[in-house]
């Protein structure tokens, strides 16, 4: 993240927007080339000496608050060493000689008299003890390891962090996400309840909105979101097609923080996003030409219990009334989110809701037997077929 | 119905109908279920027991404790008079003691009563080594720390306000005591929710000085509970706190020091009234920052202010003092204040005296604080670290070679000197460079009782 004082944007009519760098502009890939190979260079170098070295290129550049927004995030990313027990030892036998020596003296006695005497008593003289008598403090410790990144994904990241710095101040945000498709929808809900955030969410046509806030924000208390809300950007650009908007604080005024799928952001999270079941795409089919059912495969998340989020794998919307039905899967390996979904139902009822749910879970005779009386569980082998699908709807017509 | 536990928020999926309850929970329409502030807890349940409306309690994840103390502990009087109060306040509420009073042993004796599993949240990592010391002395329980790269949660815990803040919505949950010590920093708008987001039906705070001039002071009531006990520092002057003198030194500037102070004060000075900024309004300091780093003619006017300070603060007249102080008081213990980590570092150089600083690593803070008590290291250096509530009772004379104008700071740096002994005088020398910014703060800082009785 970026401090305040190296975030750079501009407000005009109230709608901040950050200053984002080209990625590709030669001189900007020629400085983060040059700070990156800096911190890698300077492995096992004081700390002091790799933060000079680092404000030095800084100073020099064309543009140094960049140049200084790209060596904090360098920095962030640096580990140096622990205190060394060692020179916390010689430490320690050095000032318990000064100590004694402090004793030792009459009440008359001068600094000088202290400094000759301290000087005999320490075996390596006055001079060498105080030079290295706090020479382990943070300043000098060495660079032991760094998360290394390529000088383009430095560029990458700043933008990035020039996106989150004004989030810190933000209470709330609203995602649109045109179009989504449902695996990039899963991993967004995924990294919201990661980031402990709650969302209030709802379908405009084919798009989705997101009010995106912290748990506590309905209710009067101090706690602030903004590193949370800055988290969970991170994950907005793997929606592909989105919009965000924020109502932030710059410097002291109030403005709004606009950000499109137009801005050069990078999700820094790894790319691979799953994958869908082919008997999905059975089901997507039989149900294209369904006249009674619309099949939705970007459904709405649902609160379930006190305090959980589902995201059901079909939902299903009545082409007359309306109504919708959601189910959600349950594989062999899903023992124990089936038990804590049917504990947050029996908490909270949700008719709309059925627990498809492979019959491999039913391990006992009684939880089968629990299993096949619950009219909100639908079994099924491996993936419920088209027709049991249909049977159940019936029963919501 | 059920009560649930979520980030620092209590949940309900329904209310019955209340007036009492409908003002404390509100409908939250992200998710369709009832929510209220953590800390709203208590009140909650007591109404649900009056309406006879039968609660699944999953909120709460602590049950009591057995927790006998493992030593009669006698308490003093004006310790025993602060629990009585704070009990019959419904074990909710604010004690204020001066430093060295008995803080600690006071909540060491509410912990027994309550018999609930407690959070002891401190200021610092110094009083965080102390508190989990003499917790451990005296319950038969594991006591827990949370905080200076410690991570071990038990149902007696310490911890940090830092840590704390950042932890209460994953554990706001888990105790049934909260205790804050020096629960003035409570209103500070990072540190509040760690009251707001615990359902803690039991609340103590504690306290040397719980008025703020900002009147922060309201918002530990009413998370804390209110002020229900006040002993002053002259009454328990004697009896339960050392007897004590307050000497000021000034020392003078060499007249090269001088010289440069006065160049360089009159430069940044320059500056300061060249741009219009008022450092002691309301966010003065920050724009005198914010603008001496825009141009070079700010930074030099920064240097400069960098400059005459490090001249005021180390100067060969306070070092002198200081040199004769040591002297003076060889058979004693010692604590040397400045105001910041880089004079006492330089300090530490010059008198080849051991530095407590936040750069201490935790071992070395201990070995230092029990040499210290063992008499093996006579003087310690500090900067703010051992302001607040550390325990040194051996301590005997106190320096106060620069600070801030700040009164709070002031009286717990002498509080640090005050920790009762049989036949124990404290001293407490402040040591001013004459012909400096250092008088006006001195003057501010000693805005206190303490220095007038």
């Amino acid at each position: 993240m970026l401090t305040r004082g190296l975030l750079r944007q501009r407000v005009r009519d109230g709608v901040l927007r950050p200053l984002f760098v080209d990625v590709d502009a030669l001189h900007l890939r020629s400085l983060a080339e040059r700070m990156v190979g800096c911190v890698a260079a300077h492995l096992g170098h004081p700390r002091e000496e790799v933060e000079e070295t680092l404000a030095a290129l800084a100073g020099a550049s064309r543009q140094p608050q960049v140049a200084r927004g790209l060596s904090k995030l360098l920095v962030d990313r640096m580990e140096f060493a622990a205190a060394s027990e060692e020179a916390s030892a010689r430490r320690s036998s050095h000032v318990h000689v000064a100590a004694a020596v402090l004793r030792e003296l009459p009440e008359e006695a001068s600094f000088a008299e202290y400094e000759a005497r301290l000087g005999a008593r320490l075996p390596a003289g006055l001079g060498a003890a105080r030079e290295e008598l706090y020479a382990d403090l943070p300043a000098v410790r060495p660079l032991t390891a760094w998360e290394a990144l390529s000088p383009r994904q430095l560029l990458e990241r700043y933008n990035l962090a020039l996106a989150q710095g004004p989030l810190l101040s933000a209470r709330s945000v609203t995602l649109r996400a045109f179009q989504p498709e449902l695996l990039r929808v899963r991993r967004v809900l995924r990294w919201l309840r990661f980031c402990r955030l709650v969302a209030e969410v709802r379908r405009v046509e084919e798009d989705w909105v997101l009010e995106v806030e912290g748990p506590g924000a309905v209710v009067d208390l101090q706690k602030k979101y903004g590193l949370q809300l800055a988290t969970f950007l991170t994950v907005v650009p793997e929606l592909q097609r989105w919009e965000l908007t924020a109502r932030v604080e710059s410097r002291g005024h109030a403005a709004t923080l606009r950000l499109t799928d137009a801005d050069p952001l990078v999700s820094p999270h790894p790319s691979a996003l799953g994958w869908l079941p082919p008997e999905l795409r059975v089901v997507e089919e039989a149900f294209a030409q369904d006249a009674e059912w619309a099949l939705d495969l970007t459904p709405t998340p649902r609160h379930v219990g006190t305090r959980g989020t589902c995201v059901p794998d079909l939902t299903f919307r009545h082409r007359e009334s309306g109504r919708e039905v959601a189910v959600e899967f349950f594989h062999p390996w899903h023992a124990a989110v089936l038990a804590r979904r049917r504990e947050e139902l029996r908490t909270r009822a949700d008719p709309g809701l059925l627990l498809g749910v492979d019959r491999s879970l039913a391990r006992t005779p009684e939880l089968r037997a629990v299993l096949e009386a619950d009219p909100q569980v639908v079994l099924f082998n491996t993936y419920p077929s088209v027709r049991k699908l249909r049977e159940t709807l019936a029963r919501f017509t | 119905m059920v009560l649930d536990f979520e980030g620092g928020t209590l949940l309900a999926p329904s209310l019955p109908e209340d007036a009492l309850l409908a003002r404390l929970f509100v409908h939250d329409t992200r998710t369709g279920v009832w929510r209220a502030p953590a800390w709203r807890y208590r009140e909650a349940v007591l109404r649900l027991r009056a309406l006879g409306v039968p609660c699944e309690d999953r909120a709460r994840r602590f049950e009591p404790l057995p927790l006998a103390l493992l030593r009669e502990v006698e308490p003093f009087p004006h310790q025993e008079e602060a629990l009585v109060a704070w009990q019959r306040a419904g074990g909710r509420g604010v004690v204020e003691l001066p430093t060295g009073a008995g803080k600690t042993l006071l909540a060491v004796l509410a912990i027994a009563q309550v018999k609930r599993p407690t959070l002891v949240v401190v200021p610092t990592l110094d009083l965080l080594a102390q508190w989990q010391q003499v917790l451990q002395q005296h319950l038969p329980v594991a006591v827990g720390v949370l905080g200076g790269g410690v991570s071990d949660r038990q149902p007696i815990t310490v911890t940090t306000y830092d840590s704390a803040a950042l932890h209460t919505e994953f554990h706001g949950n888990r105790f049934g005591l909260l205790v804050c010590d020096e629960c003035h920093h409570l209103p500070a708008p990072s540190y509040r929710f760690i009251a707001q987001g615990a359902i803690a039906p039991w609340r103590l705070g504690l306290t040397a000085t719980l008025e703020r001039t900002d009147g922060g002071e309201r918002v530990v009531e009413e998370l804390l509970g209110p002020l229900v006990y006040r002993a002053d520092i002259r009454a328990l002057k004697g009896r339960y706190l050392a007897p004590y003198d307050v000497h000021t030194v000034e020392v003078a500037l060499t007249p090269g020091e001088q010289a440069a102070h006065d160049a360089a004060r009159a430069l940044y000075l320059a500056f300061v009234r060249g741009r219009g900024l008022t450092l002691s309004a309301p966010g003065g300091w920050a724009r005198f920052l914010s603008e001496t780093h825009r141009s070079p003619e700010g930074r030099e006017a920064f240097a400069a202010y960098r400059e005459q300070r490090r001249l005021a603060l180390f100067s060969e007249g306070k070092r002198e003092a200081l040199w004769r102080i040591l002297r003076r008081h060889r058979e004693d213990r010692i604590l040397v204040f400045a105001d910041d980590t880089e004079t006492v570092y330089r300090l530490a150089h010059h008198f080849v005296l051991p530095a407590l600083t936040h750069h201490t690593p935790l071992p070395e803070r201990k070995a230092l604080l029990a040499a210290f008590a063992a008499g093996t290291l006579p003087v310690l250096l500090t900067s703010r670290v051992l302001n607040e509530g550390v325990d040194v009772p051996e301590a005997r004379v106190g320096v106060v070679l620069s600070g801030s104008g700040s009164v709070r700071e002031h009286v717990q740096r002498l509080g640090r000197v005050l920790r009762m002994r049989p036949g124990k005088r404290a001293v407490l020398y402040e040591v001013l460079t004459r012909g400096t910014a250092e008088a006006g703060i001195s003057e501010r800082r000693r805005q206190h009782g303490a220095w007038t009785c």
